[in-house]
């Protein structure tokens, strides 16, 4: 699994953007585990499946 | 032979009872050949959220000690659960009994581990009885965890055939870095080998890329196999 930094650039009720300023590789049926890594309680922010590149 | 990665959390010592110290950063390996089996449990440093993140997304099956409510293991069941992890063990402990261990693991993939004591012999009897799915008829995916530059070898990487069959002098895609590179040799548990299976532990001596370029989290793909995105 990468872990690299990224940034939420929108939000929708069932999606978000985000961008990286590093490549990302995964396949179409990869999870995404967004954390916060400076989170003093819970660090897992969620988790999410491509819609698109 | 039948590979079984296995991540274990909250117990710093039951890796030991459970294999042979290999590999060791801030995930600690064990391996253990076993009759027909080969097991090599993965144990994240300080409960390391990186390394942690590296172990559930490598793994077949999970063993968690139930040692104490925290945020670190509320944090482990939720990880494993969004990766659906639901072969594994759920220790009990003083502080977590069978019915408290199923109220916390109640509505997630956990709910299907083996809730049992901690008796390194019963859970090895345990492992042999999962078979995970093994996407042996796909292109190779190999997912780096380690990588370090042995003299008169070259760059070697440490990871795990996720799909597929790697074999001796394939010409695979090293992303992120978007390298064309080659397999130079196979080895398993310290072995020789000519191809590796999904589900295996390798070490690949790599040719084609350097080092910087064989970072934890990459992925050895045949090309088009993987999408890389930057946006």
């Amino acid at each position: 699994m990468q872990t690299v930094p990224i940034t939420i650039t929108e939000k929708s009720e069932t999606s978000i953007a985000i961008e990286s300023e590093k490549s990302i590789a995964y396949t179409p049926d990869d999870t995404f585990l967004l954390l916060d890594l400076n989170a003093k309680k819970m660090r897992i922010i969620g988790k999410a499946r491509a819609l698109q590149n | 032979m039948k590979h079984l990665t296995v991540g274990v959390f909250h117990d710093d010592t039951i890796g030991r009872e459970l294999g042979k110290k290999g590999t060791e950063s801030d995930i600690v390996m064990f391996n253990r050949k076993m009759d027909e089996h080969i097991f090599t449990f993965m144990c994240p440093v300080e409960d390391k959220l990186s390394a942690k993140s590296q172990i559930i997304s490598s793994i077949d099956a999970a063993i968690v000690a139930f040692t104490g409510t925290t945020r670190e293991l509320g944090e482990t069941v939720v990880m494993l659960d969004s990766l659906g992890i639901s072969d594994g063990i759920a220790v009990t402990s003083l502080y977590a009994t069978p019915d408290q261990i199923a109220a916390v693991t109640k509505d997630t993939s956990l709910e299907s581990f083996i809730v049992g004591k901690r008796d390194p012999i019963k859970i090895l009897e345990v492992l042999k009885g999962f078979n995970p799915e093994r996407g042996t008829n796909f292109s190779p995916t190999v997912v780096v965890d380690h990588s370090f530059s042995v003299r008169g070898v070259g760059e070697v990487i440490l990871g795990f055939v996720k799909k597929g069959i790697v074999r001796k002098y394939d010409k695979l895609t090293l992303l992120p870095a978007n390298k064309e590179v080659m397999v130079r040799s196979i080895q398993i548990q310290d072995e020789n080998h000519e191809q590796a299976e999904a589900g295996s532990r390798v070490g690949l001596a790599m040719k084609g890329a350097p080092i910087e370029d064989l970072k934890r989290g990459s992925v050895l793909c045949a090309l088009t196999a993987l999408r890389q995105v930057q946006r």
